[in-house]
């Protein structure tokens, strides 16, 4: 039997490496497919690997080790994964994982004794706007809270299975002839139906509405007339699924498949608006029918995602329809490189991915490098990795043909003519999305061999990372590539010289790259005229947290923090009051409320403290700890520090120590000067910029909110009532009507009293969890 | 030619050179760890960094991976120097206590306490047995598992795969494996205090 096994691992194994052309440097394509095989890495696999490719058993230990998304555990047969990004983080993803954790007897990380289930966390899936947020076997779960998640899992284990799905041309000419042709067969009458699969989307069920709207169309004989697609993210993940009729331009929201009989009958039909369906605005009232009107929308400058909605991302002739590939007749034919690069220069375009830096300076460098044979290379960086950030996920699963028209036009200027997608695994999605587009670009004769007839050569593979945030780093994103560990090393000769495979390599992020073929179709001086000085063009940002509308929205550089939170956002929930924003991800900082009508660019917001990052906004209210949030990310820089260099691995190691002391009423003044001493030496001596970025989030919490670790530590409260070592629940007996509904809800069985008599929650019991103060309906639980 | 200042003197070197190197040709001493000549370059312990001037600010580099350009200004002792060194030998104390280098190297730049929570690891993760195996030996037998506080050098699946001929090159260059302190220690005591009891100068630990 045994041996039936390991001869059934060695063929696949074999046939594994031969598909990979026995390529050392696809290691990573080779172990994900024994990965999705056995849902594990035998070592045997890895054993029979090393052999085949005649490398070291260690090399190919150390990769299967440092990813997160490789296991050497059997794994159980529902994949259970918790995300604990920010987002989700504020709105209590550790108490559900506690929950999940108690509910099915397992430690997290480890598989249920019956071998059903194996629970794990995952420092941010990129569904942020409907948080907190688990993934079953794939299919996403929205809004959990822990009395919600026990019956999904018991659907589960109920089930045995659950069924979880998510002609070439040769000159510009040919590309304008074929664009005309396309929109000819579709613009004319035809009525639109474009249903957002965002993941957000997906989430809330709109592959159900799907199949209900294929299926009505067929049985009302419409098939033929209306064009239905999947798009993109729209943005608003907060009001899923959204549908837009186009002419008619009718945005419906949260639409159920019970919804769609009524929907083909009024509104494709005879052109009758649903009433019920439409989005009414929470603050003023009244029902509103098209996107443009909703104030969600009305501040922002929808010039990169605004095209998600309309094309289905799977459809290259979507893309092309609405005007895509032009920028590479003007690229490739018309400028000389350097055109390209003075073009991009004076747009003033500056990197999303993080830091800002001016693009151009960046394909400047790389032109000018010698390489050795004449190899440069041009790299996308999907690994987004922030945690409550997740454009880049949209843009790619919604729009990937923007992303590869700009690379084509980059390595144009730059003169590479191969490059990389370098896509997170827990981003299927997106890899399968973008995919699909290289394949039909490659068909259509956009990318590969002499693009439309200009004689340039560019081609472009996809590269999935492993669940490892620092592989976002330059240094450690093309050691993964190469088929390494996601090591960074020193950056004292710039990637630009020395990059992947010792070649000139330009990196840049999605966003940027999606820019690129705005720039040259509109022109520098017309791209220029939206933002700032210093900033231009506009941004994408992910509004998140404790926040009304969450969702992606897009804008202009230079608008305000309060313009964001208050009118796109539409404020805090339940009437509570806004405390801080969180910017930036790890390396960035929390922004206080007297900070809120600063300009959002690059430069503002790291004189506060904070930075731009890739795009993650998570927005805090009165009941978020600012310690906790420091702590927080302390335990997330911690997990994903790759161990290289001492100041980030003890260092960072050393500060989450102290945090959590005084998160736990163990802190002292000394502690505190320790904790700031240490900071200072982490940013000074790490290796790269995770280490460098790291004291970041505890720095600007200290800066603006160091009452509150005051309090901490000398009256030994948390004002936000989220640190439980110093917080203590209660019943008024009073408010209490003895409904009995927290005594059944409670894990722990804390809470006991008779039935229309006050209740009582005994302390040595309670293990505060906040079941109960969450599902009281009567005010009655006091958090103290 | 490449010349430079370090610690105000005016050196020439050639092109190529990191600073370490560099600084090492004129006698001005720079603690390494990691580090090691016959080895590739790594940087990652950051006992080397040194200050490099750039006209009114600075920065902090690794004078093992730097290279030496015209004209920059080094520092290799300033006091923004020495506190990160500290510092780093702190924190690495705190996860090694018994390591006889580490001891020596606090004892020389004045570390006199870890106020951290110590936890004895046995390793420091400098990697040197790595690069040994790989580079010197050919072996390819020990690598990196794991990541961030999970870090460990280890062997596939903890047992010796076949590329191991047990030269023990690894222990040879490992600066943990060696004979603990001889002085009066205590678990978790510094050598600073044996420096004090003893005095034997300048080192105490070395024989």
């Amino acid at each position: 039997m045994e041996e039936l096994e390991s001869t059934g691992i060695k063929a696949f194994v074999e046939d594994a490496v031969s598909r990979n052309e026995f390529d050392k440097s696809r290691i990573h394509a080779i172990l994900q497919e024994v990965q999705e095989r056995f849902n594990f890495l035998p070592e045997q696999a890895l054993i029979d690997i090393a052999s085949s490719l005649q490398m070291p058993l260690v090399d190919i230990y150390s990769v299967a080790t440092f990813f997160k998304s490789y296991s050497m555990e059997p794994k159980g047969k529902h994949i259970v994964t918790v995300c604990m990004g920010t987002a989700c983080h504020v709105r209590n993803s550790d108490g559900l994982l506690k929950e999940i954790c108690r509910y099915l007897d397992v430690e997290p990380g480890g598989t249920t004794g019956d071998g059903l289930f194996t629970v794990e966390s995952v420092n941010c899936l990129g569904a942020c706007a409907i948080g907190p947020v688990i993934v079953v076997d794939g299919k996403y779960y929205g809004d959990m809270n822990a009395a919600k998640v026990n019956k999904v899992l018991q659907k589960y284990q109920k089930a045995a299975s659950v069924d979880v799905a998510i002609s070439k041309f040769r000159s510009p000419g040919d590309l304008e002839e074929y664009r005309i042709k396309i929109r000819e067969l579709r613009y004319p009458d035809t009525v639109s139906v474009s249903l957002c699969s965002g993941t957000g989307c997906k989430a809330s069920g709109s592959n159900e509405v799907y199949e209900a709207l294929e299926s009505e169309l067929k049985r009302s004989g419409q098939s033929e007339k209306v064009m239905l697609r999947r798009t993109g993210c729209r943005g608003f993940c907060e009001r899923g699924p959204l549908l837009v009729i186009n002419p008619a331009n009718v945005l419906y929201q949260k639409v159920r498949p019970e919804d769609v009989r009524e929907i083909v009958k009024c509104t494709i039909q005879d052109g009758e608006i649903v009433e019920r369906l439409l989005y009414e605005d929470p603050v003023v009232g009244g029902k509103v029918i098209s996107e443009d009107e909703i104030r969600f929308y009305k501040k922002q400058d929808r010039k990169i995602l605004g095209t998600n909605g309309d094309i289905d991302p799977l459809n290259i002739d979507d893309y092309i329809a609405i005007g895509g590939y032009r920028s590479l007749k003007k690229a490739l034919l018309e400028f000389e490189p350097v055109q390209i690069i003075e073009e991009v220069e004076r747009a003033g375009l500056r990197g999303r991915g993080g830091g800002g830096f001016p693009a151009a300076q960046k394909w400047k460098s790389c032109r000018a490098a010698n390489s050795v044979d004449g190899v440069k290379y041009v790299l996308c960086n999907a690994d987004e990795g922030d945690p409550g950030a997740f454009m880049d996920r949209s843009l790619l699963e919604g729009n990937p043909h923007s992303v590869l028209e700009g690379m084509i036009v980059g390595a144009k200027a730059i003169g590479a003519n191969s490059g990389y997608i370098y896509v997170r695994n827990e981003y299927p999605l997106a890899v399968e999305s973008v995919t699909r587009a290289i394949e039909d670009a490659e068909d259509k004769g956009l990318l590969g061999e002499n693009i439309l007839g200009s004689g340039f050569d560019f081609k472009v593979g996809v590269s999935r990372g492993g669940g490892a945030f620092v592989c976002g780093e330059s240094t450690a994103l093309m050691a993964s590539i190469e088929g390494k560990i996601g090591e960074p090393r020193e950056k004292y000769v710039h990637t630009a010289i020395k990059g992947l495979h010792v070649r000139p390599t330009n990196l840049n992020n999605v966003e940027t790259w999606a820019n690129v073929p705005l720039i040259i179709n509109e022109g520098a001086e017309a791209y220029a005229k939206t933002g700032t000085k210093n900033s231009t063009g506009t941004k994408i940002f992910s509004l998140v947290g404790k926040i009304n509308n969450t969702g992606l929205v897009e804008v202009p550089m230079g608008i305000t923090l309060r313009e964001i939170i208050f009118d796109i956002g539409g404020g805090i929930p339940n009437g509570k009051k806004f405390k801080a924003v969180q910017t930036g991800g790890p390396s960035g900082g929390c922004i206080p409320e007297s900070l809120i009508d600063i300009a959002v660019d690059f430069d503002r917001l790291t004189e506060v403290g904070s930075m731009m990052g890739s795009g993650g906004m998570i927005v805090m209210d009165e009941d978020t700890c600012m310690v906790d949030v420091a702590k927080y990310f302390l335990n997330f820089l911690t997990d994903e520090s790759c161990g290289k260099c001492t100041p980030c691995r003890e260092g960072l190691k050393h500060m989450l120590e102290i945090v959590t002391d005084i998160t736990e009423g163990n802190g002292s003044d000394e502690k505190l000067e320790l904790l700031l001493e240490l900071a200072e030496v982490v940013r000074d001596t790490s290796l790269c910029g995770l280490g460098q970025t790291a004291p970041n989030p505890v720095l600007s919490t200290i800066k603006y909110f160091e009452d509150e670790y005051r309090e901490h530590i000398h009256e030994k409260k948390c004002r936000a009532g989220v640190c439980k070592a110093l917080i203590e629940y209660s019943i008024d007996g009073e408010a209490c009507t003895g409904c009995t509904r927290c005594a059944r809800e409670c894990p722990v069985f804390a809470i006991s009293g008779d039935k229309k008599e006050p209740h009582e929650i005994d302390p040595a019991k309670c293990d505060k969890c906040g079941i109960c103060y969450e599902v009281c309906e009567f005010g009655a639980v006091i958090r103290k | 030619m490449v010349k430079l200042i370090i610690d105000g003197q005016h050196i020439e070197v050639e092109d190529g050179l990191t600073v370490l190197e560099a600084a090492k040709r004129y006698g001005i001493d720079i603690p390494t760890l990691c580090h090691d000549e016959g080895l590739s370059e790594y940087g990652a312990c950051r006992i080397c960094m040194v200050e490099l001037k750039k006209g009114e600010r600075s920065s902090l580099v690794a004078s093992c991976c730097f290279p030496v350009r015209d004209g920059i200004e080094i520092l290799t002792d300033s006091l923004r120097v020495q506190k990160a060194r500290k510092m780093i030998i702190e924190l690495m104390l705190a996860s090694c206590p018994n390591s006889r280098t580490l001891q020596c190297l606090a004892s020389k730049y004045g570390v006199t306490r870890v106020r951290f929570k110590s936890e004895d690891r046995g390793c420091l993760l400098c990697g040197l047995c790595v690069r040994m195996c790989e580079q010197q030996m050919k072996g390819g037998a020990i690598g990196f598992a794991g990541r961030g506080v999970g870090r460990e050098v280890a062997m596939p699946f903890h047992h010796a795969p076949a590329e191991c001929r047990e030269c023990g090159a690894c222990l040879y260059i490992c600066p943990v494996c060696e004979l603990p302190c001889c002085g009066p220690l205590q678990p978790g005591e510094l050598c600073n205090s044996c420096f004090e009891n003893i005095r034997i100068e300048p080192f105490p630990c070395r024989e």
